[in-house]
């Protein structure tokens, strides 16, 4: 090693407790910006480059530094985005929260070439501001920060693993599985955009219909029962009053076990599951009495309404014991609760509706 | 309330006896803040609680909240009047209970 790497490391050694300090600070930066966004990822990473990796990138491009601060991926970051979209969401974030060095920062997407596929990722180099608080040896100093897709990140991870950090040196029958690869990756990150949009249409059109009370053909999955629970207004009136009884707050929950079972009371429709809710209104409500008035529980799911009005509905239609029971085993997964818990189902049916 | 930790890697077993209420809410909530780090696995032990209040369950679904996003939690021996304020509250849809 030549007199200006040993230099190199020696400052590297120096200040590598500012770069963990610097790494730390700039996790929990990114971690409460993408909280507040409300854009869902799949994770943040970072590391500071361990010494013997540093001696590694000197000795095979040296040349190109003169210091330590040449080196920007001495701390890296890496945020890996669920869909390709959110990639520049969360790049717009990084350019709030960090002072960034547009220079030196690389969009890979926009480098490829068009009739190629291959690494995509976004890389910010970045510093944390002099203005936001951090002790002054962690700031302005310039680490990395990697943006891409889980899928990207699969791929690089995956070619990396394999030994290939870079282009060069890929033996060509490799490279060209590997590009197809990525192309594959590529297209089905746009899928995943395609699908997600796909649903955030299908949910305005629910609402849409639930509110102008045009629902009635929509079949019941976790999308539409969520968004007849949380919006319909006969449900929703029949739900305050459930909180009513004991004050309660509702707790937003997935209403997905209700799924099977309204399919097991032959409720296809969310106009099944509205008859449902007017048949059975008053014996439901009357339930959710006798159970909740001395019980004192100021905290309930969202799928409360759904759990009497399925009771109400078996004692209503006439099922028998043994079917409530086999009705009740999809929630408590136990024969015998179950099966004691139908019986006390009917006794209390039978004294509220003498 | 007592609270019996047993850790082996990245499981934990919390047993947990006596009353669940408001008081003792807060007792529980602190040693799962202080617990959970690194933890893929939680078992709730509630053969030996007795009553759970609102307080108790709020406490239950944080864990399960914080479970969610880093492995999966479950309930064992839940006694049937326990299981009553689950199921009457609807949260036993998002209980893992054994």
């Amino acid at each position: 090693m030549n007199l200006k790497d040993r230099m190199i490391v020696d400052t590297y050694r120096k200040r590598r407790n500012s770069y963990v300090a610097m790494g730390d600070a700039a996790h929990q930066r990114l971690e409460s910006l993408i909280k507040e966004s409300g854009i869902e990822i799949f994770g943040i990473e970072h590391r500071v480059k361990s010494e013997s990796s540093l001696i590694g990138k000197l000795n095979l491009r040296g040349e190109g530094f003169h210091k330590l601060e040449d080196l920007t991926d001495i701390l890296g970051a890496r945020i890996i985005c669920y869909f390709a979209d959110d990639v520049d969401r969360v790049g717009k974030l990084i350019e709030q929260a960090f002072d960034v060095d547009h220079k030196r920062s690389k969009d890979k997407r926009a480098l490829i070439r068009v009739d190629s596929f291959g690494y995509l990722s976004v890389h910010y180099i970045c510093a944390l501001p002099h203005d936001a608080g951090y002790p002054d040896d962690i700031c302005g100093i310039y680490f990395e920060i990697q943006v891409r897709t889980i899928l990207q990140h699969t791929w690089a991870a995956i070619n990396h693993d394999m030994g290939y950090k870079s282009e060069f040196g890929v033996p060509r029958v490799v490279g060209r599985e590997l590009s197809r690869i990525a192309g594959l990756l590529e297209l089905a990150d746009d899928e995943f955009v395609r699908v997600r949009n796909t649903m955030h249409a299908y949910t305005s059109e629910i609402r849409e219909k639930i509110a102008n009370n045009t629902a009635h053909d929509v079949l019941i999955d976790t999308l539409s029962l969520q968004e007849y629970v949380a919006t319909n207004s006969r449900m929703t009136e029949f739900m305050a009053k459930l909180a009513e009884i004991s004050g309660a707050e509702i707790s937003e929950i997935s209403p997905e076990p209700y799924i099977h079972q309204l399919k097991w009371l032959k409720k296809q429709t969310l106009g099944d599951l509205s008859q449902m809710l007017e048949d059975n209104w008053e014996l439901a409500l009357a339930l959710a009495k006798h159970s909740l008035e001395a019980a004192e529980l100021d905290i309930l799911s969202s799928n409360v309404g759904l759990r009497f009005l399925c009771r109400a509905e078996l004692y209503n239609k006439k099922y028998t014991e043994e079917q409530a029971a086999e009705f009740l085993k999809m929630s408590f997964n136990d024969e015998a609760r179950a099966a004691r818990q139908a019986a006390h189902l009917f006794r209390t049916c039978n004294s509220l509706t003498e | 309330m007592t609270i019996e930790k047993i850790v082996n890697g990245s499981v934990l077993t919390m047993n947990i006896g006596g009353r669940l209420d408001t008081t003792t809410a807060p007792e529980l909530e602190a040693a799962i803040d202080a617990s959970l780090a690194g933890i893929e696995e939680l078992t709730l032990d509630l053969e030996a609680l007795e009553y759970v209040s609102s307080a108790g369950l709020r406490v239950i679904l944080k864990a399960q909240k914080i479970m969610n996003a880093q492995g999966e939690m479950k309930l064992i021996h839940v006694n049937e009047t326990i299981m009553e304020v689950f199921d009457i509250t609807g949260f036993v849809d998002i209980l893992t209970i054994e």
